[in-house]
């Protein structure tokens, strides 16, 4: 079994709020004055940064002069990473290869968006051009405006081709609400049932308002550094035990094709880096900007086939009781949408064994993240063991 | 994303009124719109016009557009193999289904957009 990459040393949050608290840069700036403190490690001694900003966001949100915000100084890697939802664990590669190679020591990894709050719903922030033809523009004049139109229609293709209804999608909404009781900080932690789920504004057949993530505003960042230092820091030490890429283009939406999935792609590459298999995951942590995504996510992971996604999480087995407990803390849909950062930092929680009542068995937690119209994954293996078990 | 070319001539012919498919040269490949071929590898020639309903959903404009309603997007398998983004425009008495054969139909306003096959034209 290979050693780690990396330890995550450090996990910080800002405030969170649907309200304004303060621009994405200020609260960039707190989580991670947050986590250098939770860390242990000298503010000093940081000689990384990465900042990772809502593509939605506009350039220069998250700008390179957050070091100076920090107090950083001397910097040995500084960079921007973007690649919609995969682009937390990029940041948590680029930060572990840096390491490995010894060109960086101690890097601080942020993720920070302010797109709510005054007169901005959660719909406006988030209307973006969504490519899936190939044809610049061409969407828009068809009304797509959005991520939630494409992902309705991966939606309503996914129920069609396995003879599904809404329910199908309704079981996740209502896992996630399960999580999320036993989350103090989740938005939503109250029950929620079938018929609410039902009763809830369709935004885009099939997908309703409790399909689709819970915009905040907030800021969540990490420290990572090498794998032997990790057990003498202040926090038990999560190790970062591989992370992969794939990303497959739109060109993959724009025309019948056998190809696999990026989501199929990125699980294949990480299962093989690691030397393990679906049966030893012990917990999942998947970014699920939309119910759909956490379906796709266990089938291209390997959990269940293809259609089965939805009956194995109405059986329970990804909610509290479950065998592969998914999104622990109410996920994107029910605790809050700060994009990568949600999974991610639900799973440091996990590995260091300080998640309550919501604490499963984290020996081997899978995280991913994905964007655009699906076409960019990433996923990761975190452990609170340096050697896998 | 960028317009080269490739998509710059398909709009083109889109403003003249004419849904055209790229091939790739020589082995006649269809091309998808996403994809991106150097000058000297593709051909256009006119799409036959049917298709299928690969998925589609219904939303709501907001009042705030000026108007509002119900509409539908339409994510369209061409009989060649390339998807185009549209929508369906049908009557009172026909149903979007994913799987429903479709003809291309430019509108009077120059939009492309897909109207339901009649039974006779069903092959």
């Amino acid at each position: 079994m290979p050693r780690p990459l990396s330890t995550i040393v450090g996990l910080g949050h800002s405030k969170r709020s649907r309200e304004p608290i303060g621009s994405a840069r200020t609260l960039a700036a707190d989580a991670v004055r947050a986590a250098i403190a939770d860390s242990g490690i000298q503010t000093q001694d940081i000689d990384g940064l990465l900042l990772n900003q809502s593509s939605l966001a506009p350039v220069g949100t998250l700008p390179l002069q957050l070091m100076d915000d920090i107090g950083l100084k001397d910097l040995n890697l500084l960079s921007l990473v973007e690649s919609k939802g995969a682009s937390v664990l990029q940041m948590l590669q680029t930060a572990s290869f840096a390491i490995a190679q010894g060109a960086a020591s101690a890097v601080a990894c942020v993720f920070a968006d302010a797109p709510v709050g005054g007169s901005t719903t959660g719909a406006a922030a988030f209307n973006n051009e969504a490519p899936m033809t190939g044809i610049e523009g061409w969407e828009k004049q068809y009304g797509v405006q959005g991520p939630v139109m494409s992902y309705a229609l991966a939606a309503q293709r996914y129920l069609h081709d396995y003879n599904l209804d809404t329910c199908a999608l309704g079981h996740y909404a209502i896992a996630c609400r399960e999580w999320a009781r036993l989350n103090p900080v989740a938005s939503f932690p109250d029950p929620l049932t079938l018929q609410s789920y039902l009763e809830s504004r369709v935004i885009a057949e099939p997908l309703r308002l409790l399909d689709c993530a819970y915009p905040v505003n907030g800021g969540i960042a990490i420290i990572v550094t090498r794998p032997e230092l990790g057990p003498d820091l202040r926090q038990p030490p999560v190790f970062v035990h591989g992370i992969a890429q794939a990303h497959v283009t739109v060109e993959r939406l724009a025309a019948k094709t056998a190809s696999i999935s990026a989501g199929q792609l990125a699980a294949a590459r990480l299962y093989e880096q690691v030397g393990i298999a679906p049966g030893n995951v012990s917990q999942c942590q998947f970014y699920d900007a939309f119910s759909i995504c956490a379906l796709l996510a266990l089938e291209d992971h390997g959990f269940c086939r293809r259609g089965e996604a939805s009956e194995m999480i109405a059986s329970g087995a990804t909610g509290p009781q479950g065998h592969l407990p998914l999104n622990t803390g109410g996920g994107h849909l029910a605790d809050a949408y700060l994009q990568g950062m949600t999974p991610l930092a639900e799973a440091i929680t996990q590995a260091r064994g300080v998640a309550g009542a919501r604490q499963r068995n984290a020996d081997a937690v899978l995280v991913n993240g994905s964007g655009g119209r699906l076409e960019f994954h990433a996923a990761a293996l975190l452990s609170p063991h340096m050697v896998l078990r | 994303m960028i317009a080269n070319n490739f998509t710059t001539q398909f709009l083109e012919f889109i403003a003249a009124r004419k849904l055209m498919i790229a091939r790739s040269a020589p082995e006649g490949r269809a091309l998808s719109y996403a994809e991106r071929p150097r000058e000297n590898e593709y051909r256009w020639e006119p799409a036959c016009g049917r298709a299928v309903l690969h998925s589609f959903t219904w939303t709501n404009r907001p009042a705030e557009s000026g108007k509002p309603g119900r509409y539908n997007i339409a994510w369209v398998e061409l009989e060649e193999g390339p998807r185009l983004i549209s929508t369906v425009e049908t009557d009172e008495t026909q149903v979007v289904r994913i799987g429903m054969p479709l003809n291309s139909h430019f509108r009077e306003d120059g939009k492309l957009v897909f109207v339901p096959a009649q039974p006779q034209e069903i092959t």
